[in-house]
């Protein structure tokens, strides 16, 4: 009987700011549930990523099925999907959510409702997701649950009475989360007889399948054969296998029904054709409309990411290329700079992806890299009309042909105890934000909202935060739009010579005190060399400020006699090291931090 | 086997400077004795490793082997010549404190088959000497001379010291026309380098050492060599001047790649294409010693590649540079194509220049010897 198939069904996924115990929670689940056997059971088996570990934040969504007999005798399947942590995968966080009927809201029993938590709670409150609160870390000396649900209730509204009081860590009381999950949480209702409509909510790149597509299926069924179609993309594939995921692997099924959460494989050999959001469909008998909500990733941040060894060029590109095969949202095109040789020019979602981008090149691929400044994509209209997208300021036309500028805006909203309001209103307003409003959202938190251009977040907005909050304040944005703006490229100038790697956009009323920073921090980054090295930064030919990196006076092991030898080699074999770390521009050698050194001006 | 030069380690000193990173250790003078016996043991055992070894030269370095009771002193040169081969002509050079400099050493010393001798000045003000924390005065050093020449010393070496915090140019002058007046025939002029883990290094790291302005360090450089050249000194190499024919030929063994033998704690040779080093430690040195255990404690075997990088490096100490075609002789032209890329790069960056087939130096590059040897590597 169908519908006693979709009834012992729960689609559901987990809602927890980073480290309130998320992965935790989820491994206790899968043990509870028998899925693994202690013996398999690899410490928070959904992070896969060693890097993910360490942040204590998931980059890609995933998903387990979990078999669960409950009290009431029934046996359940429990789809457990696992969702990214942070405000840069918000979009692939909405399309989780919108794969689940019901999510579990883990909130810290000391630590309280963070921001971001907040806002997956919103957005899963908007996909009318039916909310099970659970309070985590019950065990620890600073616990004070009954506050806890007590703020839950006044912040989101949610009853709290029936919430359990848990230690994932301990697993304290587990039991309760799966029975509620079993009560609270609604079971899938889909038509199972009607045209297949199914939600791409991930997918992963397989040497020997393809892509695996993540897919709930929300109407109808598939089975391998079948010829599916792309609703948005309008690629086509054929079915070659479907089937469930279990922890670490996956299980294979004949069909995908309704309600179901799974994988379609149809030797897809490229992530770009099974976007996040998009429809799928059966080509031979097609849904008259696409579910709601697909959005194209968009990459917003973008900087140049070049091999340190200029030899290993193609090896960042061989790594690049493997890391795109998981991720859809990662742009890159080849580019050159005069100071830096051949590399990348890359985009991001967001600057926290574009860090785990380059830390994953670094770790996983062992390469050196030379990254550059983040840029945004500014819209250059010239004065004939033509219309640029600007995301490498060394591309910048000359400005006699452009007639204005315009650069991203973004909507921020900020989470802030309210004893850091005047110095965080005092930050946004120094980065050209303009002041929306401000909401307590209980006495002790404040929420302020600011409009403010995307580049004045991408340098080091989040380090000024966190140090004007004592890191209390938390932070979220969405792109708003284009916003005309007086806007300037700044160069900087070593021994004469334009470092184009170095060059960056910046607004009018900025430029000057940038500028100034910059020649500054230069002057400290780069090491005394032979000859004097004036350091320039101009707009255009007028040279807005200037310092000098003395010459050093002399370079010379003094004294080397028998018993030195050896130890004098060492120590030239050190200086060496470090010679060969450096870039050249012109005569003038580089450190790789210089590069990086635009990022830090504040602190 | 080529002739070879002897070094031997002395790691004894009434005090230790403030600068000295040297293996040399105050308050020892109860292992003298034994210091001695191990020293006379290790050069048999060099001796029935390598046979009757010709030696041209012999340094006896420290530390202040001056400092040496004569009896044990002697007891090394006899056991030095009766296991090696002496030419007529070696060059035997003891280094000495001004502070430890008597007539019957000195007559003692020249007996023994000493010729030449390292006087450690430093400086000619007593107030730098004080901060240095050297034992000995100006007075001292002056005296030091007289006896020696007395005794018949007269190949003489002071070794002064500029870049030093607290001395003035004039202070640098003064020390060079010291040296000027008296009958020294060779000056080895250091520029100071604070050393880690000397008492200095922890002052400067506190911020309480004079900093020493670069520039000035060099015009003490600058200004010690046009002084000593018009005063008949060769500047052979980059620290040291002499009077014709009197260039340490010992100290050219090390820069011109030729075999050395060191003996004693903490000494290093160079024999057969292999660097080795004995343990630092001069207790320890004893014990393996007496317990007929070899007292090196690391070897590492020179490949012909690195051998000519070392000529390139260490034969540019040299001002008259290397010859090339010596080299190109030794080591087959293919060898040194492999430098010639970067012999160019110096070149065009003015730190390298030939004269004949010698490549050398230029005076920029006596600055800036790092960057080049660098290149070579």
């Amino acid at each position: 009987m169908p519908d006693t198939r979709q009834k012992r069904i729960r689609n559901f996924c987990i809602i927890a700011h980073i480290d309130h115990g998320k992965s935790t929670l989820a491994d206790r689940l899968l043990e509870k549930t028998g899925v693994l056997t202690a013996r398999e059971m690899e410490e928070q088996v959904l992070d896969t990523m060693d890097l993910e570990r360490e942040r204590g934040i998931t980059i890609k969504a995933q998903a387990a099925r979990l078999i669960y007999r409950a009290q009431d005798g029934n046996e359940y399947i429990l789809n457990l999907i696992d969702t990214p942590g942070h405000v840069d995968f918000n979009y692939e966080v909405s399309r989780s959510i919108a794969a689940c009927e019901g999510a579990v809201l883990v909130v810290d029993a000391s630590q309280g409702i963070e921001a971001q938590t907040l806002g997956n709670v919103y957005l899963a409150l908007e996909h009318n997701l039916e909310i099970l609160p659970v309070i985590n870390k019950i065990d620890l000396p600073g616990a004070r649950p009954d506050e806890i649900k007590q703020e839950v209730e006044d912040v989101i509204g949610l009853d709290c009475s029936e919430a359990p009081l848990i230690s994932a860590k301990n697993g304290v009381n587990i039991e309760s989360v799966l029975e509620n999950i079993v009560k609270v949480i609604p079971p899938p209702t889909g038509d199972e007889e009607a045209p297949l409509r199914a939600l791409i909510f991930d997918s992963l790149y397989d040497n020997y399948k393809g892509v695996i597509t993540h897919v709930r299926i929300m109407e109808g069924s598939v089975r391998a054969g079948q010829e599916i179609l792309m609703m948005n993309t309008k690629k086509k594939f054929i079915v070659t296998e479907v089937g469930y995921f279990r922890p670490g692997g996956l299980i294979p099924a004949e069909t995908l029904i309704s309600g179901d959460v799974g994988f379609i494989c149809a030797s897809i050999k490229n992530v770009q054709d099974t976007q996040v959001g998009d429809t799928i469909t059966l080509a031979s008998n097609p849904a008259k409309a696409p579910l709601p909500g697909y959005k194209k990733a968009v990459p917003m941040v973008f900087c140049g990411i070049y091999p340190a060894d200029g030899a290993k060029y193609t090896d960042l590109r061989d790594a690049l290329e493997k890391l795109q095969l998981n991720d859809a949202s990662l742009l890159f095109e080849a580019e050159t700079s005069a100071a830096l040789g051949f590399g990348f020019r890359c985009g991001f979602l967001g600057l926290l992806h574009m860090e785990i981008i380059q830390e994953r090149l670094e770790r996983e691929f062992n390469l050196d890299l030379v990254t550059t400044a983040p840029s945004v994509i500014y819209r250059v209209i010239k004065t004939d009309g033509e219309v640029l997208q600007i995301d490498n300021p060394a591309n910048l036309p000359d400005i006699s042909t452009i007639e204005m500028m315009e650069e991203p805006l973004v909507k921020a909203s900020i989470m802030t105890p309210p004893e850091y309001v005047g110095s965080i209103m005092e930050l946004c307003q120094e980065r050209r934000g303009e002041y929306i409003g401000m909401e307590y959202i209980e006495s002790n938190r404040a929420v302020l909202a600011y409009d403010m251009p995307l580049n004045e977040i991408i340098y080091d907005f989040f380090d000024a935060l966190k140090s004007r909050s004592k890191g209390y304040a938390s932070f979220d944005y969405e792109l708003k739009g284009y916003k005309k703006s007086e806007l300037v490229k700044l160069d900087i100038r070593l021994n004469g010579e334009l470092v184009d790697a170095l060059s960056f956009i910046v607004h009018e009323s900025k430029a000057y005190s940038r500028g100034r920073r910059m020649a500054e921090k230069l002057k400290d980054t780069i090491p005394r060399q032979m000859f004097e090295i004036p350091i320039q930064a101009c707009i255009g030919t007028k040279i807005i400020a200037r310092e000098t990196v003395r010459a050093y006076r002399k370079d010379v092991l003094a004294k080397c006699y028998g018993g030195d030898i050896t130890r004098k080699k060492k120590l030239l074999e050190k200086q060496k090291e470090g010679k060969k770390r450096m870039r050249h521009v012109g005569n003038v050698e580089l450190p790789q931090e210089a590069f990086m050194s635009v990022l830090k001006l504040d602190t | 086997m080529d002739p070879v030069g002897v070094y031997i380690h002395i790691p004894f000193c009434t005090k230790k400077c403030n600068y000295c990173d040297f293996p040399s250790y105050p308050g020892l003078e109860g292992i003298f004795h034994s210091y001695g016996e191990a020293v006379c043991l290790e050069i048999e055992r060099i001796a029935s490793e390598y046979g009757n070894i010709s030696v041209q030269t012999v340094f006896f370095g420290g530390g202040t082997p001056s400092l040496l009771p004569v009896p044990i002193l002697s007891r090394i040169v006899n056991t030095l010549m009766q296991r090696f081969r002496l030419s007529e002509d070696a060059e035997i050079t003891l280094e000495a404190n001004p502070g430890t400099v008597h007539r019957e050493k000195a007559a003692a010393w020249r007996e023994l088959g000493f010729n030449r001798i390292s006087l450690g000045l430093q400086a000619a003000q007593d107030r730098l000497l004080q901060l240095m924390g050297r034992i000995h005065t100006r007075k001292m050093f002056v005296e030091s001379i007289e006896i020696l020449d007395k005794y018949g010393f007269h190949n003489l070496n002071a070794d002064i010291l500029f870049g030093v915090p607290g001395q003035s140019l004039e202070d640098w002058l003064e020390t060079l026309d010291l040296l000027l007046q008296t009958k020294i025939h060779h000056i080895s002029a250091y520029s100071l380098q604070i050393e880690k883990d000397t008492p200095w290094f922890k002052l400067q790291k506190k911020g309480e050492l004079p900093y020493v302005d670069e520039s000035l360090e060099r015009e003490m450089y600058y200004q010690a060599i046009e002084t000593l050249k018009k005063f008949g000194f060769h500047h052979y190499e980059i620290s040291n001047f002499s009077k014709p024919g009197f260039e340490c030929r010992h100290n050219l063994k090390y820069w011109t790649g030729k075999p050395y033998i060191g003996v004693g704690a903490a000494a290093h040779s160079f024999i057969r294409d292999e660097r080795t080093a004995n343990i630092t430690n001069p207790a320890l040195y004893i014990q393996k010693i007496k317990a007929n255990v070899s007292p090196m404690i690391s070897s590492e075997k020179i490949d012909p590649e690195e051998k000519l990088s070392e000529r390139l490096i260490l034969g540019l100490r040299i001002i008259d540079g290397v010859s090339m075609l010596e080299l190109e002789q030794e080591f087959g032209p293919e060898a040194l194509d492999r430098h010639r890329a970067a012999i160019e790069r110096m070149e065009k960056r003015n730190l390298l220049y030939f004269d004949g087939d010698m490549l050398r130096l230029t005076t920029i590059g006596l600055d800036y010897a790092n960057q080049v040897w660098m290149e070579f590597l």
